[in-house]
């Protein structure tokens, strides 16, 4: 039996109804360890090229990871995978909560799902065994509807569901994949894909984790990490005030996307941050499997316009800006009640908070009318347009139907210039992180294999000279010791975002949460993965070998985005970004598509990629140990 | 001389007991610097990542004029973790 992991991935099909599973050798383990790097091998050798996202031949992978469900802090997260219908390229999303160390303690590593239902089926993995059953009882519930009547319904304790919302089932493209009814898988629109397989439900129960190899260094790197949070600021913040405690320093430093990204500070911040949101509608902090930061929020509002469930858990960082500064809006219960709805029909908050956003810009600028709004005039600082546009958006219903395709579609559908202000990139609306004052994300933002995202990098704060001496220790462990400049995006920035964007990929194929595990700022560091996987699994392992692992989940993904076409050209920054932002500390800043052009020239050199495609070379791939996806590039 | 005082994020923590509201005033030494207002409220230094007097960024050696509202933010990411 090994250490950490089952040796044992699942394999469903759904439109026989079937299953078979794989054992598989510790040697593919110690190369993909887990996550996406397992879910990538699944996908590339079992989708062809030119599949359709929304269609039978899709491959939906949940994987976890070889340290999954040990205990410690940051081990409980599961990676989605899949052919996303909102990129068309690869799709990449994590959740937390509980369902992670449950799949794991149901006796598999990975759950790989092929097919198409006729009818709404569920999955259940019992302790190793499994069936599916028929859902079609629960299709048109809500997450948390969906998950209390399935609890009840089966009658086992402990058992972990994952499921889908209305968005889902409506083939919504921002669709996301829940668990708790308040974890998201968010991005990239998985939930649609879960909704064309007729996929309503995963629920996992298990009752036995694989063994630990070193049980008392695990327990001795756990102690550490739980009596550390209280002495490192970012980490007690984030203990206190959650992820909201970030929005304070975006504003200040000129760094909050307001109204659709024409700003980087919003007037009424004060009412939206987390110091706010501690001080009036927080009744709990929640946790993940195992954690000791507890960071996860519980609200409940009672009175007023916007009641909010616990239920649903509370906003994000992400959350409170996609639906606050992008939409100009400063009412935190309304916020509040938009995270609600959003996790009630499965719909990625920060994706359906930029769409509305996008769509507010375009009808004050008269690019999107009232006969295209059903008679609705929709203006930033307006709570009820955003409550309103995700009831449509969700149910595609009125105006819905056309953001129900993300902003990127919905701009290429109604024209009149209205791309002019769409802000995504490879049609994934950007995050709440301005690249115009983090320079190296406009790197990261335009090459990240899954569109713009703000978890693959380590930001620019981390790496100047005004950084904490933690950061800057950690940094020098990665041979990072030349402090930049914010706001400039040179070789050694590059250098930076590379390293960086692997160190984060090793968390992201490890499944750990990059709040407790990363480079630079986190409670653990670099030294700590080594540590660590080697108490788990009782490996050898050096940080030059989780690195390669790295690399080659990053790899994987871009020869599955080579494969459906995706070339240097899509690596690029949507217009609005290289326009001047107005007010505060960003004001006239913008990012000029030569800088981004440039950089993408030293970083394709650096990760060994082709310099006009921006694709993997045979050579890396070989480097990689990825002989078998050779002929896909070289084709 | 009097001035005012914004806390954000942990560094709420530090705030005087006596002195409620999320705005408080202090009573400073003439000419005191940023720096000197934090130690006096006894922020750990390394907690201090940014510091703005009446809504403007500013180095901690600036000297406050009465009346200045004086803002103190924790970082967002990073510590001074010995390891």
């Amino acid at each position: 039996m090994p250490y950490g992991y089952n040796g044992k991935i699942l394999k469903v099909d759904l439109t026989n109804r079937s299953w078979e599973v794989e054992h598989l050798p510790e040697s593919f383990y110690r190369t993909y360890l887990g996550g996406s790097g397992i879910g990538l091998y699944y996908i590339l050798k079992g989708m062809s090229a030119g599949a359709d996202p929304l269609g039978p031949e899709n491959v939906l992978t949940f994987a976890v990871s070889v340290v999954t469900g040990a205990p410690f802090s940051g081990q409980a997260r599961v990676a989605a995978n899949g052919k996303s219908p909102l990129t068309g390229a690869i799709g990449d999303s994590q959740a937390g909560g509980f369902f992670p160390a449950a799949l794991k303690a149901a006796g598999y590593d990975a759950i790989v799902i092929n097919g198409q239902a006729s009818t709404p089926v569920y999955l259940l993995v019992n302790d190793g065994d499994v069936s599916i059953h028929d859902a079609t009882y629960l299709w048109g519930r809500a997450t948390g509807e969906t998950e209390d009547r399935l609890r009840s319904d089966l009658g086992i304790k402990d058992v972990h569901i994952a499921e889908i919302g209305p968005a889902g089932e409506n083939l919504v493209r921002l669709a996301a994949i829940m668990n708790m009814a308040n974890r998201a898988h968010g991005r990239t629109g998985l939930g649609a894909v879960m909704g064309a397989k007729k996929l309503k439900a995963i629920a996992v129960h298990g009752s036995r984790q694989p063994q630990i190899a070193d049980a008392r260094s695990l327990q001795e790197l756990a102690r550490w990490g739980a009596t550390h949070i209280s002495s490192n600021p970012a980490m007690s913040d984030l203990q206190i005030n959650g992820t909201a405690g970030g929005l304070s320093y975006q504003q200040m430093s000129g760094g909050l996307p307001t109204r659709n990204w024409q700003s980087g500070v919003f007037e009424q911040f004060e009412h939206i941050s987390g110091d706010a949101l501690t001080s009036t509608i927080l009744r709990k902090r929640d946790t993940c499997y195992a954690c000791a930061t507890r960071c996860k929020r519980v609200v409940e509002v009672t009175e007023g316009n916007y009641p909010v469930n616990r239920r649903y858990g509370g906003p994000e960082y992400e959350t409170i800006a996609a639906f606050g500064s992008y939409c100009g809006v400063d009412d935190l219960s309304a916020i509040a009640r938009a995270n609600q709805l959003c996790n009630a029909y499965g719909l990625d908050t920060i994706g359906t908070g930029a769409t509305i956003a996008w769509a507010i810009d375009c009808f004050e600028h008269g690019l999107i009318t009232l006969d295209d709004t059903g008679g609705r005039e929709l203006h930033f600082g307006d709570p009820d347009v955003i409550i309103e546009l995700i009831e449509q958006i969700a149910h595609r219903q009125g105006f819905g139907v056309l953001l129900a395709e993300g902003s990127a579609r919905a701009a290429c559908k109604i024209g009149r210039g209205s791309e002019q202000l769409v802000v995504a990139v490879k049609n994934a609306e950007l995050p709440a992180h301005m690249p115009e004052v983090k320079r190296s994300l406009a790197l990261i933002y335009a090459v990240n294999p899954f569109g713009a995202d703000h978890q693959s990098s380590e930001h620019d704060p981390s790496y100047t000279e005004g950084a904490t001496l933690l950061e800057k220790r950690r940094l020098e462990l990665l041979g990072l010791q030349d402090p930049q400049d914010p706001r400039v995006l040179n070789e050694e920035k590059v250098r930076y975002a590379w390293i960086t964007q692997k160190m984060y990929s090793i968390a992201d194929t490890l499944c750990l949460c990059q709040f407790d595990w990363g480079p630079s700022w986190q409670l653990y560091g670099p030294e700590h993965f080594v540590a660590m996987v080697k108490a788990v699994t009782g490996w050898n392992v050096t940080l030059d070998e989780l690195l390669l692992a790295a690399e080659r989940r990053i790899n994987m993904m871009r020869v599955f985005n080579a494969r459906e076409g995706f070339t240097r050209r899509d690596d690029t920054l949507p217009a609005k970004i290289s326009r001047p932002k107005t007010g505060g500390p960003s004001d006239g800043l913008a990012v000029a598509p030569e800088e981004v052009e440039r950089a993408k020239d030293i970083y394709y050199r650096l990760v060994g990629w082709d310099l006009s495609t921006g694709n993997p070379t045979p050579q890396k791939l070989r480097e990689l140990g990825l002989d078998w996806l050779v002929d896909s590039v070289s084709s | 001389m009097d001035i005012k005082v914004r806390l954000h994020g942990v560094l709420q923590h530090y705030r005087p007991k006596t002195l409620g509201g999320e705005v408080f005033a202090l009573d400073v030494p003439e000419h005191a610097t940023v720096e000197e207002v934090g130690r006096q409220l006894g922020l750990p230094e390394t907690w201090v990542c940014l510091t703005f007097v009446n809504g403007e960024a500013c180095r901690k050696n600036q000297q406050l004029r009465t009346g200045d509202l004086v803002a103190f933010l924790p970082p967002a990411r990073g510590g001074t973790l010995e390891f």
